[in-house]
């Protein structure tokens, strides 16, 4: 039960610290609060549009810069509509590259647009990486029958995870770290319920 | 905690609501900011779509107008609703925030403008404008 908790609030530490990092601002927060029961996968699916949406344009961009003669008409409509998407999800460190971006195609300037698309293509990879971690934690379409952060009652907690002290000692500050501490607590409930199915119960 | 909207307009109906708009993105969110607020609403991908909606004899309260669409975009669609003699609430959508290109786009007919992304808290004052004879009444649940 307190593995599960400790879990529960690194959840919470680990989403801190992405608007701690500008990585996500307020927006994302109206996302989650228009999630709930009638539409419990509101959230990944906005995301995943935008990864999908994203990765197109950060392609038509590559290609764009690396023409003969570059049409920043172009890349700049591009560059809009990224900017667009990313405000729109929350994702403030894409969207604050987009701009410094449009302001290098406004004046021309075929290396600061170079640079601007290795930036952006740096943040995105980072946004992407992050909210992948929170939504493979939190669980996505109830596929996820170990999904810790489903549990509300002690007895479902202690039919899933075994009571482990080793667990709630550490604090997890790398993502690393935190997924694999996710994937420990994972195997040691999955493990627990196959002794339980197999009649072998220790608590 | 959130917000729901009792709403009687034109003969005890449902709020209708239509989101017009190219991103798919805006599209999913904007729907469902209008769904949870309790207003019925279809998606138009762009100017011409709103327009052809119309002429299918289709009405709504509200229509939430992106800018910048292919095809036909938010300042021509503006105009031809309001020549049609469309009365809905008109309210304006997008990132630009240049006075004179939101003095353009409230020119063509315009009721209100709202920069994106939207809140709930933004649509919810755009209602505000809908109708001050107190129709609408907002209740938190």
């Amino acid at each position: 039960m307190d593995s599960v908790i400790q879990l529960q609030r690194q959840l919470v530490d680990y989403t801190a610290q992405l608007f701690n990092e500008g990585i996500l601002d307020d927006q994302f927060n109206q996302l989650q609060q228009l999630q709930d029961e009638s539409n419990p996968d509101f959230v990944v699916e906005v995301v995943t549009l935008f990864f999908e949406d994203s990765e197109r344009l950060l392609n038509e961009l590559a290609k764009a810069l690396e023409q003969q003669s570059v049409d920043y008409r172009k890349i700049d409509a591009h560059v809009h509509q990224l900017k667009g998407s990313s405000s729109s999800i929350g994702a403030q460190r894409v969207q604050k590259v987009c701009i410094a971006f449009r302001n290098c195609c406004e004046d021309r300037n075929i290396e600061g647009c170079q640079k601007c698309l290795q930036q952006v293509k740096h943040e995105y990879s980072l946004v992407k990486t992050k909210l992948e971690t929170l939504f493979k934690v939190r669980g996505k379409k109830g596929k996820n029958k170990s999904n810790l952060f489903r549990m509300n009652t002690v007895a479902q907690a202690t039919d899933f995870c075994l009571y482990d002290r080793s667990l709630s000692r550490r604090f997890w500050q790398q993502e690393g770290q935190f997924l694999g501490q996710y994937n420990k607590v994972k195997t040691i409930a999955e493990d627990h319920s196959q002794r339980k199915q197999n009649g072998i119960l220790d608590m | 905690m959130g917000t729901s909207m009792n709403g009687s307009w034109k003969l005890g109906n449902k709020m209708t609501a239509l989101v017009v708009d190219d991103d798919s993105i805006n599209q999913t969110i904007h729907h469902r900011l209008l769904e949870k607020l309790g207003i019925e609403n279809q998606v138009a991908r762009n100017g011409k779509e709103a327009i052809d909606i119309h002429c299918s004899g289709k009405k709504f309260d509200l229509i939430l107008m992106d800018r910048d669409m292919p095809i036909m975009n938010g300042i021509e669609a503006t105009r031809k609703l309001r020549a049609m003699g469309i009365r809905s609430l008109i309210a304006g959508v997008s990132t630009r925030s240049l006075k004179q290109e939101i003095q353009e786009f409230m020119e063509a007919g315009l009721d209100d403008y709202q920069e994106k992304p939207l809140t709930s808290a933004k649509i919810i004052s755009i209602l505000h404008k809908i109708d001050h004879s107190g129709s609408i009444s907002l209740t938190r649940t």
